[in-house]
Order: structure tokens, then C-alpha cells, then sequence
């Protein structure tokens, strides 16, 4: 029993450092001099630690940190909340046609949104709409619709008995999903929204086009660091650093929610 | 504009009501520059650029955007939404751009200060659209240059290659002593240049142009051809697995060390060498890649223009701004300066080059009394310089591919015009 | 219980109506774009869009581009690992990791956190540490295997695995989670009961628990399958497709001919070709989950 046990430790040990190594790699070459990167040394031991390649990350990206921020958030919020009520709907009122809507959605979940890029450049200026922060939040909830497909599947699994006893107590829609729904649907949240706060904030072709440039979001700014074309020399240290400082917020909300991710998922996301 | 919008017939309803609904937004006032001169070198040409701006007199505004791509796709989707920018970085002909959006006039400023007497008939010609000038150009990299360390070489009783010939032997002893013979970088555009630069080496100016330019189907199905791509493959045994992903200054900084011993790129890495304080002639070598000439004659010279494109102003006040800051851009200390702080050479014939150190001057004679060639991504559209490129860096990476079957894929590459 | 839904419905005045703004909204946003997209599939459209009708020469272009036609063979390779690999290495760590373990928590951590990067990072890092020279290939020399090599970046039949080695890891530990989800809601009573019944071990967890992780397994494909037909960004950041274009994708075939290349209309027809492979898949198993649902879950 104990040689099992060590031999379950092990193996999960050894899975471990598949899954930590990259990170802790970062970090040690962000420490580094951008001269003892270009001289081959990724794998050594930081000669002689420095911040140097953090000072100048922040330079270059705390300005967009904010701004992410003020995207990431609104557009999580909202982009869960209606996917919470739009789920409900799909799953609870069966209309004629609401298969072809899950069908709608389910393809549209599987589309890069890249393609959906100059058509939407087109209509937004026909709009007379320029490029602004409103303007960015309102096409990620947009092309965060199909997130309803994963309240849809935790709501299937709610028991209609449950529904009709308050609804025999008076509610009405908006009472049922507010007060009864929306407090059950507590585990999918929590999954959507680590979901969905990782991809807005890792976006960053919608945020380089739609946004003028004092106002990118922190992955535009930071994949401006790494392209330099032919003729621009690339300072690793710096994109090392770079990478974890916009990795640190969703780095947080894992660290923070991560238990959370999995009871919310053991309290039914998956049911479905 | 009206070239831009499509037409409602045939789209969709519901996005053709989109399409009509408004006017296309106003351009903003300030000349803004669309570029991706972000790091290093560049961000100081870019100070630079703004500073003469401004002593212009022009309102100025930036939008950098890190990666051609990148810069170009935004470049794109801003004529697309009407809010196009004034001036934008170009990497690719007048042309590309000239087919689809209206461009300056600048042609009244080049005529003031005599462009076509202080620049290369090969640049004043790339700066125009249907006869109007409406770009401005910035320096000039040279591309075909073959850097090696010397003393890696010397210790080794080599000297640098001046032919293809010359080239393999050197490689082949170097390789025997267990020395990296040539560094490369991961990028498609490292080994395009390889390429060219044996095309030129072996065929000359004029089958370049024939055969890659014009596309002719007799030269590139031909036997000389095919040779060329045996020799460009042949290359690749002397490069190490390491280049995949490969940044060029990091096979620079191989050279530098003294882990390779040759590298061809462009001029960029003069900058690097320099940097690590080796000099010219003494450290390092930087001689036209083999059979280009140099050496007593005047070397060919492969090259590639930065320039800025100028885009239809949106009134008179923006057009006068658009004239200043071209003319200031021109002036011959300006350009000079330009050239210096973004590596390469000015563009202008009549400049000083004080400043400038032995490579630069090297490659400045030989611009200047040599055979130019300008680069084939800026003489062919895209989606054909494109489709070359892809073939010859999949023949590069594989292993299975032959110079036969290379040189079919390379025949229905050249047929592919847009 | 189709009745409880309908009787349900009979009680509240049509909710169904609040979903009306969304669906115009997405109809529009993704299919009237998806049309625009169709349309330019079928014009000869370089630069910028253009209205000059070239019927399916489009179509044509893309399926004589060997580039395209290896795209998509890489697309079965990379999606069929992406999916099953992370599927049995989530599954094997969850229950690994449900053997009431001390440091479960550390663990789950450590597991998922890859899942904060966005793939960009992930594709970065995974280039060093996966480079020939600099990357572990360097460490395991430095160990005294001076002759070992890692050349998988460099070698054309290899990068494609470069990717799912690195997509594997990032999305892994998401699976992970969601199998460990599943296993803990499993009744213990039932558990009880089958192990009353003489079941211990292995053949516990294949009689009585994998058979309840149905809906783990379909939460897990909603995340994996969408991720590996958009892989773009971890392509980019880590191989750009290459040595040569080896390790291409169909998404970055798309962006790279329509943005890159001023090829718009061959993009376009590769986009519209991604769609009909979605709706392939998409139908079919809509369909199955429709039956489905109507008999147990509705």
C-alpha cells in the first residue's frame, strides 16, 4: 500500500515538473541580462540576478495594464450575465427553432473570430462608430455569445419540479431567474468567467484594431514586444518578464479561484 | 474612398443597410504616421522623425504598431473604416497600395529639389503611382552581403569566399574541423536571401530579373536553375539544427563569438557587430556575397528601401503639411542622418558619409558604381513573391523534397498573380 | 418531461422573446459576416475588398495549394492528439490525483495554472525550451549525454508535434479538472455498494465510475475541440507554421493569405471551407444531442 502510494506520488511528481518547468523558466530568464540570453545561456542559473528586464517590461506594458482591466471586466461581467439568462432561456423554453439556435451557437463557438475582422471594421465605421473602449467591450460580449452554451448544458441538469414549485409561488420570469437560477448557476459561473476573463485578456488582434494606441490592452502591447521584424533585435529577458507581468492578473485569478474551479465544476458545470 | 466601399449589389441585405447607413468618419487633422519602427535603431530613426517633423511645422501624430503584419493589417481595416492615416510605413511597391486607395502628390517637392538627379533611377521609380510621386525614401539596406569572422577564418588558413566555388570549399574545411560554417536565422526571409543571393551569385542581374522578376518559364524550368536550387540546398549542411526559430542577431552574435564562422543577411548587422566593438577589416569581415562582385570590380548590390508613403490628404492645410515634412525628409544632412541612426546607407547619391564606418562605405560605393538590384519582394505583387518564397523555404526544411521537385513547385508558383 | 417544459412555458408570458436582441445581434455579427466572408470567397478581392466576380476560381486556387491541402492533413494529425491526449492524461491525473492525496491542492495548482497563459506565451516559451541548441536538448548535453539532440523544431515531420506538446500542456490540466469534477460527484453510496459487491481498484473506476463521466467528457470537448480548429496564436508564437510551412494549420493558412499576403479572396474561400467542416461536425452531433435531450434531460 505505501509502495503504491509512492509510486502515485511519483508519477504525479513527475507530471508536475512537466507542468512547473516552463514557468519557473520564465522567471529565471527574466532575471537574466539581455547580453547573457543572446550568449545561449536560457538554461543556467542567472548569473547575476537583475530586475533590469522587469523595469523595462513595466515601461513598456504597465500603461496597458489598466486598460485591460477596464476591458476585462465589463466584458466578463456582462458577457457571462447574458449568457447566464440567454442559456436559461435556450434550455428551459423550448421553442420552435431552438435547436437550430443551439446549432447556430455551437458553430459559431468553433469559428476563429479573426474572420469576422474587416467585415466588422466596415460596419462599425457605416455606424459612424470609431474606435473606443465602448466599442471594444460591446464586440467581445458580442463574440462572446456562445458562452450560453455552457450555462444551456448545467441547466439541463436542474430539476423542472424545482421551477414549477416557485413558479406555483408567484414568481415571475425575471423573479425565477434572478432569485432561483442565477444562485444555482454559482458553478458555472466561476468556470465561465476564469474561462472568459483568460481570453479577453490574452486577445489581442481585436484590441490592436479597434482600440487607438494609448489605449491597447496589455497582449497588444505585448505582442508588440516580440515582432520585430527583419532588422530589429529582440531582447528575451525583457519578453520573458513581459509575458509573466501580463500573465500575473489570470495567474492570480487561478490562484485565487482555482479551488473554486473545481467544486464549481464538482457542483455541476459538467452535468450535461 | 468610392474605389473602397463595395457596392451593395450582391452583398447581403442586412449588411448592405449597415453599409449605407453612414459617411465614412472624418480623417483626423494631424499628419499621423502609421509605422513599426519600435525597437532599437528604429525607435531612434523614429525620434528622429519626429523631431524633423516638427521643425517643420507639421502637426504630428503617431500610430506605432509593432510587426509588418500587424501594421499592415491595421493599415487595412483604418481605409476600411474610413479613418485612414496620412503617412504609413510601406514594405511593399507604390503599386500594392496605389491599385486600391488614393495616394499624395508629392511630385511638385521631388521636382523643387531634383530627386530623380540625387536618387538611383531605381528608387526614384518605385516612388511613383501612374507617374506622381507619392512616397519618400529613408535609407537603403543592402542585402547580399556575406559576413564572416576572420579570424575564425585565418586560424583556419581561409580566406573569404569570393565564388560559389570558393564558398563550398571553404565550408567543406571548415566543417571538416568541426567549425559551424555558417550561421542562419529561423525566419522565411533569412533563407529567401540565401537564395537570392546564389541566384545572383551564379546567373547575374539579368537572369534575376528574367527569371524571378519576369517570371520567364524557359529560366526558371531550365537547367541553370535547377542547379541553383541543388547548390541553395547544398547550403543547408553547413547550418546547424539550432536556427529554427532563430532570431538573425542571435546568428549575428554566433559569428560575433566565433561559434560560426559566416552568416549572410543585410546590413542590420553591421550595427550588431559594432555594438560588440569588433571592427571592420580587422574583426570582421563584410564582403558581397560570393560571385557578387567587389574585390577590385564594383560589387552588385541586392537591396531593399525603407520609405514612407504618403496617402491623399484630407484638405489643403494637410496637403501643404504633407509637401514640408517631404522636403524636410529630402534635405541631404536629414537623410544622412536617417541612414546613420537605421543602419545601411542614404539614399541620396550626393551624401557625406563621415560617420559611416568601412562596410557602409563599402556598400555605398558599390550602390553608387555597381549593378543594383532591388530586392524581389518590392518588384513583384505580394501573393507572387509570396508564393516563391513559400516554395524555396519548403525546400529548405525538407528532407524529402528534390531540386526537382522543387523546380516544378517553383514553376506554378510563378504563375500565381494575385 | 417535454410536458413539465411546455407547462412551464404556458405559466411565464414568452421569455423566449428576451433571447430575440442576441439572436438578431449574432445572426448578423456571424452570419451576415460569414456571408460577406462567402461573397468574397467568390471575388477577386488582393488588397482590399473588391466586387469583381470570379465565380469559384477561389475554391479552385485553394484546393491545387499543396500548402492548404498539408494544412489540413496537419489539422486531422494536431486535433486528433490535442484531443485524445489531453482526454487520457486529464483522466489518468484526476484519478490520481482522487486517491485523497495530501498535496491535492498544490497539485491541481500546479496542473492548471498553464491554463492563465494565453497560448502566445505559451508558444514562446515552449520555443526555448524546445530549441535544438539553447533549450533542454542544451541542459540534458550538459548532464553528460553529450550527443543527445532534440531537433523536433528543425524537422518537418516532427513540429507538428512541437504544437501538441505544447497545447497539451496548456489545456491539460482544464481537462484534468473537469475529470476530477466528474469523479467526485459520483454517489459514494453507489460506490459503497460496489465495493460491498467485492469491486476494488481498477475495475471499480471502469465499472462503476467511468460510465458516469459522460458529461465531463462532453464539457471537455466543448473546450478542446473549438481550441484546435482556432489554434492560430500557439502556431505563430512557436513554429510560424514551419521549417517551411510543415507545421501549418488552416487558421493561420487564413489569416496569413487574407491579411498577410493580400490574397482576401483566397482567404476567404478557406474560411468558408472551415465553416462547412464545422457544420459537418456540428450537425450531426446536435442532431444526436437534440434525440438525446428529448428523451432524458428536457
Amino acid at each position: 500500500m505505501m509502495l503504491k502510494r509512492s509510486l502515485i506520488y511519483a508519477l504525479l511528481a513527475l507530471f508536475a515538473l512537466y507542468f512547473a518547468l516552463p514557468l519557473a523558466f520564465m522567471l529565471l530568464n527574466s532575471l537574466k541580462s539581455s547580453a547573457e540570453l543572446r550568449d545561449g545561456a536560457f538554461l543556467a542559473w542567472p548569473r547575476a540576478p537583475e530586475l533590469s528586464a522587469w523595469r523595462a517590461a513595466w515601461d513598456a506594458l504597465g500603461g496597458s495594464f489598466v486598460n485591460s482591466l477596464l476591458l476585462a471586466v465589463p466584458v466578463v461581467t456582462l458577457s457571462s450575465l447574458l449568457a447566464a439568462l440567454n442559456g436559461f432561456i435556450l434550455c428551459k423554453f423550448r421553442f420552435r427553432g431552438s435547436e437550430l439556435v443551439f446549432i447556430g451557437l455551437l458553430v459559431a463557438l468553433f469559428l476563429p473570430i479573426k474572420v469576422y475582422l474587416l467585415p466588422l471594421a466596415i460596419s462599425l465605421a457605416k455606424l459612424g462608430l470609431g474606435k473606443s473602449l465602448g466599442v471594444l467591450i460591446a464586440i467581445h460580449v458580442i463574440y462572446s455569445l456562445p458562452l450560453a452554451l455552457f450555462f444551456r448544458n448545467h441547466y439541463l441538469g436542474f430539476p423542472d419540479e424545482l421551477l414549477r414549485a416557485a413558479r406555483i409561488d408567484g414568481a415571475g420570469f425575471w423573479a425565477l431567474f434572478l432569485r432561483i437560477v442565477l444562485p444555482l448557476s454559482k458553478p458555472v459561473f466561476v468556470v465561465v468567467v476564469i474561462l472568459q476573463f483568460t481570453t479577453i485578456w490574452n486577445e489581442y488582434l481585436f484590441g490592436l484594431v479597434f482600440t487607438e494606441a494609448d489605449g491597447r490592452p496589455i497582449t497588444a502591447a505585448l505582442a508588440q514586444l516580440g515582432a520585430t521584424g527583419e532588422g530589429g533585435v529582440r531582447d528575451y529577458n525583457v519578453e520573458m518578464a513581459a509575458a509573466l507581468l501580463a500573465a500575473l492578473p489570470t495567474l492570480a485569478v487561478y490562484l485565487l479561484a482555482g479551488k473554486h474551479f473545481t467544486r464549481g465544476l464538482v457542483a455541476g458545470a459538467v452535468k450535461g | 474612398m468610392r474605389c473602397l466601399s463595395p457596392r451593395a449589389t450582391g452583398l447581403p441585405a442586412l449588411l448592405s443597410m449597415l453599409l449605407l447607413l453612414a459617411p465614412p468618419t472624418l480623417r483626423a487633422q494631424p499628419l499621423d504616421f502609421l509605422h513599426w519602427w519600435t525597437a532599437g535603431s528604429e525607435a531612434q530613426t523614429l525620434a528622429e522623425l519626429r523631431r524633423t517633423a516638427l521643425a517643420a511645422g507639421v502637426r504630428w501624430q503617431e500610430s506605432p504598431v509593432a510587426g509588418a503584419g500587424n501594421a499592415n493589417t491595421l493599415l487595412k481595416t483604418r481605409f476600411l473604416s474610413g479613418n485612414p492615416p496620412a503617412l504609413a510605413q510601406l514594405d511593399k511597391a507604390v503599386s500594392v497600395w496605389g491599385e486600391v486607395v488614393p495616394l499624395a502628390d508629392l511630385s511638385g517637392v521631388a521636382e523643387a529639389q531634383r530627386w530623380g538627379q540625387v536618387l538611383p533611377p531605381e528608387i526614384a521609380r518605385e516612388l511613383r503611382f501612374r507617374g506622381k510621386v507619392a512616397a519618400v525614401p529613408i535609407n537603403v539596406h543592402r542585402l547580399n552581403t556575406l559576413w564572416s569572422n576572420r579570424a575564425l577564418l585565418q586560424r583556419h588558413g581561409l580566406a573569404v569566399p569570393r565564388s560559389w566555388d570558393e564558398f563550398f570549399a571553404v565550408a567543406d574545411k571548415l566543417q571538416a574541423a568541426g567549425v559551424l560554417p555558417l550561421a542562419i536565422g529561423g525566419s522565411a526571409g533569412q533563407k529567401f536571401s540565401v537564395f537570392a543571393n546564389v541566384v545572383l551569385g551564379q546567373g547575374g542581374a539579368d537572369f534575376f530579373q528574367r527569371a524571378l522578376v519576369q517570371r520567364d518559364a524557359a529560366l526558371i524550368g531550365g537547367p541553370q536553375m535547377l542547379g541553383m536550387l541543388r547548390d541553395f540546398k547544398r547550403i543547408k549542411r553547413y547550418t546547424d539544427a539550432g536556427q529554427a526559430g532563430r532570431d538573425w542577431s542571435v546568428a549575428t552574435a554566433l559569428v560575433i563569438q566565433g561559434r560560426a564562422a559566416m552568416q549572410f543577411t543585410g546590413d542590420w548587422a553591421n550595427g550588431e557587430f559594432q555594438k560588440a566593438g569588433l571592427s571592420a577589416g580587422r574583426d570582421f569581415e563584410c564582403s558581397p556575397a560570393p560571385g557578387h562582385g567587389g574585390e577590385g570590380s564594383a560589387g552588385l548590390h541586392y537591396f531593399e528601401f525603407d520609405r514612407i508613403l504618403f496617402f491623399q490628404p484630407a484638405n489643403a492645410k494637410q496637403a501643404d503639411e504633407q509637401r514640408r515634412l517631404a522636403a524636410a525628409l529630402m534635405q541631404r544632412e536629414a537623410s544622412t542622418r536617417f541612414a546613420r541612426l537605421k543602419g545601411g546607407i542614404p539614399v541620396r547619391s550626393d551624401a557625406e558619409l563621415g560617420g559611416f564606418n568601412a562596410c557602409a562605405r563599402q556598400s555605398s560605393a558599390d550602390f553608387r558604381s555597381g549593378t543594383r538590384v532591388l530586392a524581389l519582394g518590392a518588384q513583384l505583387p505580394e501573393a507572387s513573391y509570396g508564393a516563391i518564397r513559400d516554395v524555396v523555404s519548403a525546400f529548405w526544411a525538407s528532407d524529402k523534397m528534390t531540386a526537382e521537385q522543387a523546380q516544378a513547385r517553383l514553376i506554378k508558383a510563378a504563375r500565381v498573380v494575385d | 418531461m417535454t410536458t413539465t417544459t411546455s407547462a412551464l412555458r404556458r405559466y411565464l408570458d414568452r421569455p423566449e422573446l428576451l433571447l430575440l436582441p442576441s439572436l438578431a445581434i449574432g445572426l448578423l455579427f456571424f452570419y451576415g459576416f460569414m456571408l460577406w466572408t462567402g461573397w468574397l470567397s467568390m471575388t477577386r478581392s488582393s488588397l482590399l475588398p473588391s466586387n469583381e466576380f470570379v465565380g469559384l476560381l477561389q475554391y479552385q486556387r485553394l484546393f491545387l495549394d499543396e500548402r492548404w491541402l498539408h494544412a489540413l492533413g496537419n489539422l486531422l494529425r494536431f486535433a486528433g492528439l490535442f484531443v485524445a491526449i489531453p482526454l487520457l492524461l486529464g483522466l489518468a491525473l484526476a484519478i490520481l490525483l482522487d486517491q485523497k492525496l495530501r498535496a491535492e491542492g498544490a497539485l491541481r495548482l500546479i496542473y492548471l495554472h498553464p491554463m492563465a497563459l494565453s497560448l502566445i506565451v505559451t508558444g514562446t516559451v515552449w520555443r526555448w525550451l524546445l530549441d535544438p541548441e539553447l533549450g533542454l536538448a542544451q541542459g540534458v548535453r550538459q548532464l553528460g549525454f553529450a550527443s543527445f539532440r532534440l531537433d523536433w523544431l528543425a524537422d518537418e515531420e516532427m513540429a507538428l508535434y512541437t504544437l501538441v506538446i505544447a497545447a497539451v500542456w496548456q489545456i491539460t490540466g482544464f481537462v484534468m479538472a473537469v475529470f476530477l469534477a466528474g469523479l467526485r460527484a459520483v454517489d459514494d453510496a453507489v460506490l459503497q455498494a460496489a465495493r460491498l459487491d467485492g469491486a476494488s481498484g481498477f475495475t471499480l473506476y471502469r465499472r462503476i465510475v467511468l460510465p458516469t463521466l459522460g458529461p465531463s467528457l462532453f464539457s471537455a470537448l466543448l473546450v478542446l475541440l473549438p481550441a484546435a480548429i482556432k489554434s492560430f496564436d500557439l502556431v505563430v508564437a512557436l513554429t510560424d507554421g514551419g521549417p517551411g510551412q510543415s507545421s501549418e494549420l488552416p487558421a493561420l493558412y487564413m489569416f496569413q493569405m487574407a491579411f498577410e499576403r493580400s490574397r482576401l479572396g483566397l482567404g476567404a474561400a478557406s474560411s468558408m471551407v472551415m465553416l462547412m467542416m464545422v457544420l459537418a461536425i456540428a450537425i450531426p452531433y446536435a442532431y444526436a444531442r437534440g434525440r438525446k435531450g428529448r428523451g432524458h434531460d428536457a
